[in-house]
């Protein structure tokens, strides 16, 4: 039972680490993958708002001349041009500014502006016409000149001649500046930045001049968050839009310290699960063998009265209320047991008392004195027939008496032995009465009690018939009666009233031992011996005679122990 | 034993039928750019009149910030069904259409403010709803004319310098956006073509702010005192204007606008815009049909959700270049409103 209580706490137990583990492991991990998550994003935004403000401040700039040109004071060709002049040598983010006419001839421009060849014309202008509320970008150029992007879009001036004219203007950005600014950037071992432009080209990168290894990351992801591994290295990658541009930056942090976080984490867990289980094994085992020692006590005591038949009290003390209520149930039964016993040993006792009782009712000495008396008398009177009767008769009743000890004898011996003392009493008192025995020959082989017969013909002689004048009779039958033996001892006396009769039954139950009637004693034995199978009935009729009625129960075999 | 496992498996039952039940309905994501906006405010209410109890619907406000409209983008993108996107930056709605295409590719609805047809021909199923606003910039200087004719009738003078021309201040929405840029340029191209001389004393760019409007009225007053008219491109930002004269200078005393020095013209034809012009300090504002456009977006949603491609029409307003929906405009006036 120890292994079995052990097994089941200790799996509880395990149960209960495992998922208190995932709990712990998927909040913390939560956590940790949100703090880190939240400071790239941080870094990332930082980085954005960087990018767009320097956007944000070419854009204005551009707005400004546009509004500038609208108005009629700056109309021509010198005019526009030094505009231009004047706007590129305050903004440093800006190199050059041209106007295109509607044709895509160049109508006026900053000195340090640069023409646009027919093909970039093309590209720029085409799509600025489409949509003329928006900057066009284009492609970067990297030529012997400053890094720059051309912005273009399209506007409204006025001429040498005052007339309103829509042209093309064209914003050239210096992008050294956004190179400056990826480059000032640390992004960890492996981080980087890259800049993609409207047809997801990327413009800028800062992998150290090599190939983006992660264009095809770029192309998937469009924009938003992922992860990816790169030789072993976790590396975080967003994608941000740039404000009022196609553009789109693609930031490359290295997030193997989320990585770390994690093993760290998980190590921790793990070596406080194990030292968990390790204790708790100790503890459990501890805590069973706690548990199950009172019982296993209990059981060995219990075990103890088995195999020494001691019907020992418990006396430890038990902590366990449940221990202790079972051990002072177990003590209770055992002294009721006890008291059982005790029972047992004494109607044992009481019935051997009636047996000896009976006996020496039996081996009574006035009944001796007066049976050899009269075989004395006898043989004095040379009636020799009759005194070898009586002391065959008196050697046979002593003989069944005892009966080698024992005291369920058969049938047949029982009638024997009421025969050898009717003999000897009717030798005795001389034909004061007769006597017959109607015995079903069929019961004769049974069991019975031994001495039951005699007590009653001595009832029936002394008390049924002794103030009989005229012939006095008896007559013993027995019979079967299912599976019940019968036997009746009749006489023809005066018989016995009701209310004698009903005294006598009181008696019966009396336990007093003394006072001597043999009648009783035959009841209380056959009660002693087989409960309430056996009876004994007195049936009388005033005037007519008594009947004792004895039944028994039919056994093939019964014990004589 | 039995009577566990039959409690299972009818607890099982239920909640798969309530997952599937919630999942039938389709979800409608709607991104605002700036909830604050009055204008968006009617637009979104009526979108959400119109439309159908059979959707689930989802509003998001992206408070001025394309990456606010991002994120919000990204967390919806998985259980979305239809995207309606007032998106903020037109220059980056490449990238959420791109997006969609690589992942759920499900119908979008770009509704207020322009998305280039090239980007939205990237996919199929891109479309977009909104104010004519070529169109509506001449309404907004057909209605001057039509005022300054009333008027000058009337022996009131809408140039009240009496110097020829129209000292104008025109109060922007944003840069680069369709309606900013097109009411702006075809408002004062309109007046010019209707002979009108225009003096264009400046053009300034208040975010379609109240506010920002009435902060900047101080410093526009300051360098115009002489201006005669202001065309703003929303109602917001004529009011925030009005706030200023009203407050500070003391001005519009009177009770019908044609007599005050400054005629203001707004733009949408809010509620509160409608106010100003019956109280008469507003000459007038053209109306963008929030209504009509919110109908129109739910119109293009339910054929969408169906699966429609190709739509030509609906509600009986033509589809131009394949994927553009566009309301018409009207002049409110204080006559027109009666």
């Amino acid at each position: 039972m120890r292994k079995k209580l052990f097994i089941n706490f200790f799996s509880v137990f395990v149960v209960f680490l495992l998922f208190l583990d995932f709990v712990v492991f998927g909040v913390l991990n939560n956590n940790v993958n949100e703090s880190y998550n939240t400071q790239y994003d941080e870094v990332s935004k930082q980085i954005v708002t960087g990018y767009n403000n320097y956007l944000a401040t070419v854009l204005d700039t551009s707005n400004t001349v546009v509004l500038l040109l609208r108005a009629k004071e700056n109309s021509g060709e010198e005019q526009i041009s030094n505009v231009f002049e004047f706007t590129s040598d305050v903004k440093s983010d800006i190199i050059g500014m041209s106007l295109y006419t509607e044709d895509y001839e160049v109508y006026s421009q900053s000195t340090l502006a640069h023409t646009l060849d027919l093909e970039d014309k093309e590209y720029l202008f085409d799509k600025t016409k489409v949509d003329s509320t928006m900057y066009v970008f284009s492609k970067l150029y990297t030529d012997k000149y400053t890094p720059r992007v051309c912005l273009s879009r399209q506007i409204v001036f006025y001429d040498n001649n005052s007339i309103k004219k829509t042209g093309i203007i064209v914003i050239e950005m210096n992008f050294e500046q956004v190179i400056d600014m990826a480059e000032n950037l640390n992004l960890g071992d492996k981080g980087y930045l890259s800049i993609v432009d409207g047809d997801g080209e990327r413009i800028y990168s800062n992998t150290s001049g090599m190939e983006d290894p992660n264009q095809q990351v770029i192309d998937d992801l469009v924009i938003g968050t992922t992860s990816i591994k790169s030789d072993g290295d976790l590396i975080y990658v967003k994608i941000s839009s740039l404000e009022k541009t196609p553009w789109k930056i693609a930031i490359f942090a290295n997030a193997s310290g989320l990585e770390k976080t994690h093993n760290i984490l998980l190590t921790y867990l793990i070596v406080a699960t194990v030292l968990g289980l390790v204790v708790a094994f100790f503890i459990i085992n501890k805590v069973s063998k706690q548990l199950t020692k009172p019982l296993l006590d209990l059981e060995n005591h219990m075990l103890e009265i088995d195999q020494n038949y001691h019907l020992k009290i418990i006396e430890n003390e038990y902590d366990i209320p449940e221990i202790k209520s079972l051990t002072k149930s177990f003590n209770e039964m055992i002294v009721r047991i006890n008291e059982l016993m005790e029972e047992v040993v004494e109607k044992s006792n009481s019935q051997r008392m009636s047996e000896l009782k009976s006996l020496q009712n039996q081996i009574n000495p006035h009944f001796l004195y007066n049976t050899l008396d009269s075989i004395i008398y006898l043989t004095e009177s040379e009636e020799n027939e009759k005194s070898i009767e009586m002391t065959v008769a008196l050697a046979r009743l002593f003989r069944i008496s005892i009966s080698r000890g024992k005291f369920i004898i058969p049938i047949k011996n029982e009638i024997d032995h009421a025969k050898s003392y009717l003999i000897i009493q009717s030798i005795r008192y001389q034909d004061a009465f007769t006597y017959e025995f109607d015995i079903e020959p069929s019961i004769l082989e049974f069991q019975t009690m031994k001495l039951i017969l005699q007590p009653l013909i001595e009832n029936a002689i002394y008390h049924g018939l002794k103030s009989k004048i005229d012939e006095g009779r008896i007559i013993i039958r027995g019979f079967r009666e299912g599976n019940l033996i019968i036997f009746e001892v009749t006489d023809n006396g005066y018989g016995i009233t009701e209310e004698k009769i009903a005294e006598l039954y009181k008696t019966f139950n009396n336990p007093d031992l003394n006072d001597g009637v043999g009648v009783k004693n035959v009841y209380q034995r056959l009660k002693l011996y087989f409960g309430n199978s056996a009876d004994l009935q007195i049936i009388s009729e005033l005037d007519e005679g008594t009947t004792i009625r004895l039944q028994i129960p039919i056994k093939e075999e019964l014990e004589n122990e | 034993m039995n009577r566990k496992l039959i409690f299972k498996t009818i607890l099982c039952c239920l909640v798969l039928t309530l997952v599937s039940c919630s999942k039938n309905k389709p979800v409608v994501s709607i991104l605002l750019y700036n909830e604050s906006d009055t204008y968006i405010r009617s637009v979104r209410d009526n979108l959400l009149e119109e439309m159908p109890d059979t959707y689930d619907v989802n509003v998001y406000d992206c408070k001025n910030s394309q990456s606010e409209q991002t994120r919000l983008f990204l967390k919806a993108l998985d259980k979305t069904d239809i995207f309606l996107i007032n998106i903020y930056d037109r220059a980056n709605a490449k990238d959420i259409i791109l997006k969609i295409k690589e992942t759920t590719n499900v119908p979008i609805v770009f509704f207020n403010r322009e998305v280039s047809i090239y980007d939205m021909k990237l996919v199929d199923n891109a479309y977009y709803v909104g104010s004519d606003s070529i169109n509506a910039g001449q309404i907004q200087a057909e209605l001057y004319n039509e005022q300054f004719i009333k008027a000058y009738n009337n022996g009131i003078d809408f140039d009240t310098n009496k110097n020829g021309k129209i000292e104008t201040i025109v109060l922007k929405g944003e840069n680069q956006h369709q309606d900013a840029e097109n009411r702006t340029q075809y408002s004062l191209e309109r007046l010019e073509e209707l002979g009108y001389s225009i003096d264009t004393q400046g053009i300034y760019t208040c975010d379609w702010s109240r506010e920002k409007a009435f902060e900047s009225a101080k410093k526009i007053m300051a360098e115009h005192p002489d201006v005669e008219l202001v065309l703003a491109n929303n109602d917001d930002m004529a009011l925030g204007l009005i706030d200023y004269l009203r407050n500070e200078l003391k001005l519009f005393d009177f009770s019908y606008a044609a007599y005050a020095p400054i005629k203001i013209i707004g733009f949408d034809g809010t509620a509160q815009g409608k106010t100003a012009i019956e109280n008469g300090v507003l000459l007038g504002t053209v109306l963008n049909d929030s209504l009509t456009q919110a109908q129109l977006v739910v119109g293009l949603t339910k054929k969408l959700l169906e699966g429609e491609t190709s739509i030509t029409d609906v509600l009986e307003y033509k589809v131009v270049n394949e994927r553009f929906l566009y309301s018409t405009s009207t002049m409110i006036t204080k006559d027109t409103l009666n």
